[in-house]
């Protein structure tokens, strides 16, 4: 069997009901990046000439099961940067960059044939890193989610490229972004 | 058999977006309880003047609710405080309610015959505010109050006025009538933990803040209980959490702790929820010793390391206190043993007040001033009795359960309590017979 018909099971080759046999089992791979932008407030200091920038890379991995039913699982992570501001003062400048790392558990079920929606909860391991007399960097735990919709295109029977629109929320510190990420997905192996 | 197919998909989809959705959405309630716009003409206006001191101290009572007891409880005890800037002093008359944890604070003036206050009520356990406005009229004390001297009985005082809820024109009616003065039989130090207040509990100004400080007396505080770490620098800041957080801090970028940033990178780049910097522990105890009339200061410090520069800042402000006559006392919290160890590291820990929260043993070993054991080990009536004798005090926390507040007020012996309600306790200490 190959990948695009593993792709498109759920909409091909799920079992009937009565069936005691299963359909095709595959570990599929998904590995891309793309550009996010951050939704959310972003915080800098108050009464400071600051600039922000809220326009970030990010990247994503995902290594999803798909079964012979629709619900998928995987866990994904990745990189994403939030946001960045600067901070100039009369002598000084300061500089923040603010990301994280997702690592989350991920369900995904396919709509039609070429859409999929992706959802997923965990942790994300944001990090700031701040240069302003002497430099510091951090990282902390915060619990979040993330929500996504993706478009396949099948390129063979185990590689497809995909668009993704994804939103993801860092809840505990208040983070926001939504990403376009150009995606491969690979379908390492079946059973 | 391929429509029933397509009929399990779609409703395994529509399953699987409404999941999404709620994912998505979240359900994170908001609370916020701002302060109500108090603007009133009348208060407002020039033939309303300040009241004089001899007012304001007679009016100091337990009072019973004849009007508005559904709202705010069946009794109050109603108690002025003040805080000091270098041009003027600001009187506040709080009013404590046992009800929902309530409490009003009002600003007083005289007018024409007539004393009126004006302010907002709050209740600490939910977000429900409001506007409140009183008067006193000539015919219900305010001839007597503004007399040189008062005889002031059972019934003398009656407060008349309205409550609203937000910033609508308070309509609901509240009067409160004098019963008897405060209790002042056996003084209790009410300590507000975090230097007052909570966050979490949407007070009007930031825990931990100088605003707290300033603010602290309103809720009923006597003393405060300040949280301190060092900054990677170490300059003692005032901070609650292991780390910076939004539920403490306004949004920044930064993640960390207080300990991992220099006081030059905190102040620049954090900001306490209201948008106050954090303060210094040398700025608190200014605040507390020329600002307020806070007499009790418990420095709990919540970084592992030498207290050398708390303990230089606790002489500086014992003796600043002293030189305007203030009493005041400042004690270092020890809550561990790798706290009583960096205490007893210190040269001059003999003459170092401290309050002690561990046993009998350790409060000897430190000659702590103060014993501070959690309520969860009872009244102790005997051990309590025992480090009295001893010329110490005994102080317990953290009491917050109203019942609980009632329970050591009423019967225990313990001479100061620290709660994150210190209206509570100041409502059931001064409502004491």
């Amino acid at each position: 069997m190959g990948f695009s018909s593993g792709w498109a099971m759920a909409q091909t080759e799920t079992p009937s009901p009565d069936s005691t046999s299963r359909g095709t089992y595959a570990l599929v791979a998904y590995i891309g990046g793309g550009m996010s932008r951050f939704v959310g407030t972003a915080g800098s200091p108050q009464g400071f000439n600051t600039s922000i920038n809220r326009n970030s890379p990010s990247g994503t991995f995902r290594l999803m099961w798909h079964p012979d039913h629709l619900l998928r699982v995987g866990v994904e992570s990745g990189w994403t940067g939030f946001y960045k501001y600067k901070v100039q003062g009369g002598t000084y400048t300061a500089k923040l960059n603010h990301t994280a790392t997702p690592i989350l558990l991920v369900f995904s079920m396919p709509v039609t044939k070429r859409l999929s929606l992706f959802a997923g909860t965990g942790t994300y391991l944001v990090t700031s890193y701040l240069d302003y007399v002497g430099k510091v960097q951090r990282s902390a735990f915060s619990l979040g989610f993330m929500a996504s919709a993706m478009y396949v295109v099948p390129l063979s029977e185990r590689v497809s490229l995909a668009g993704e629109f994804k939103w993801i929320n860092a809840r505990e510190t208040k983070d926001t972004n939504l990403s376009l990420q150009l995606m491969v997905i690979w379908s390492l192996y079946q059973w | 058999m391929e429509s029933g197919k397509k009929g399990n998909r779609k409703w395994n989809v529509a399953v699987f977006v409404m999941i999404l959705w709620l994912v998505v959405s979240g359900c994170e309630p908001k609370y916020e309880a701002p302060v109500p716009t108090t603007a009133w003409a009348t208060f407002d206006s020039p033939k309303a003047v300040p009241l004089n001191g001899v007012s304001r101290t007679f009016m100091e009572g337990v009072y019973t609710v004849t009007d508005g007891a559904n709202q705010f409880g069946e009794q109050v005890a109603l108690k002025w405080s003040y805080v000091t800037s270098i041009t003027d002093t600001t009187y506040y008359l709080s009013v404590f309610c046992a009800k929902d944890v309530a409490y009003f604070v009002c600003a007083g003036k005289k007018f024409n015959n007539s004393l009126i206050f004006n302010g907002y009520w709050r209740k600490v356990i939910n977000a429900e505010t409001g506007i409140a406005r009183f008067t006193i009229n000539d015919q219900h004390g305010a001839t007597q109050l503004l007399s040189g001297s008062p005889q002031i009985g059972k019934g003398d005082i009656v407060l008349e006025g309205t409550w609203g809820n937000g910033d609508a024109v308070p309509a609901n009616s509240l009067a409160f009538s004098y019963v008897r003065p405060l209790y002042e039989s056996k003084p209790l130090e009410i300590v507000g933990q975090r230097s007052g207040g909570r966050s979490s509990d949407h007070l009007p100004v930031a825990e931990n803040s100088i605003g707290m400080i300033r603010y602290a007396s309103r809720l009923g505080s006597t003393g405060i209980e300040m949280n301190v770490r060092l900054t990677s620098d170490g300059i003692p800041v005032l901070y609650h959490d292991n780390t910076l957080n939004l539920s403490l801090i306004q949004k920044n970028g930064l993640v960390g702790s207080i300990e991992d940033y220099s006081y030059q990178q905190i102040n620049t780049f954090v900001r306490l929820i209201d948008g106050e910097s954090i303060p210094t522990l040398n700025d608190a105890l200014n605040a507390v010793v020329y600002s307020t009339d806070i007499r009790f200061v418990v420095i709990d410090t919540q970084y592992i390391g030498t207290l050398e520069a708390v303990r230089q800042l606790q002489k500086e402000y014992l003796q600043k206190a002293l030189d305007i006559g203030r009493d005041i006392q400042i004690v270092i919290g020890l809550p561990a043993e790798d706290k009583v160890n960096a205490f007893l590291a210190l040269p001059d820990y003999v003459s170092a007040p401290a309050l002690c929260e561990l046993s009998l043993e350790d409060v000897h070993r430190t000659q702590a001033l103060v014993w501070g054991p959690r309520w969860t080990l009872g009244t102790q009536d005997a051990e309590v009795a025992q480090v009295q004798s001893e010329g110490r005090k005994a102080f317990v926390w953290t009491l917050d359960d109203p019942l609980y507040v009632d329970q050591f007020v009423n019967q225990s012996n313990f001479d100061g309590i620290l709660s994150n309600y210190p209206s509570v306790v100041a409502y059931y200490h001064y409502v004491k017979q």
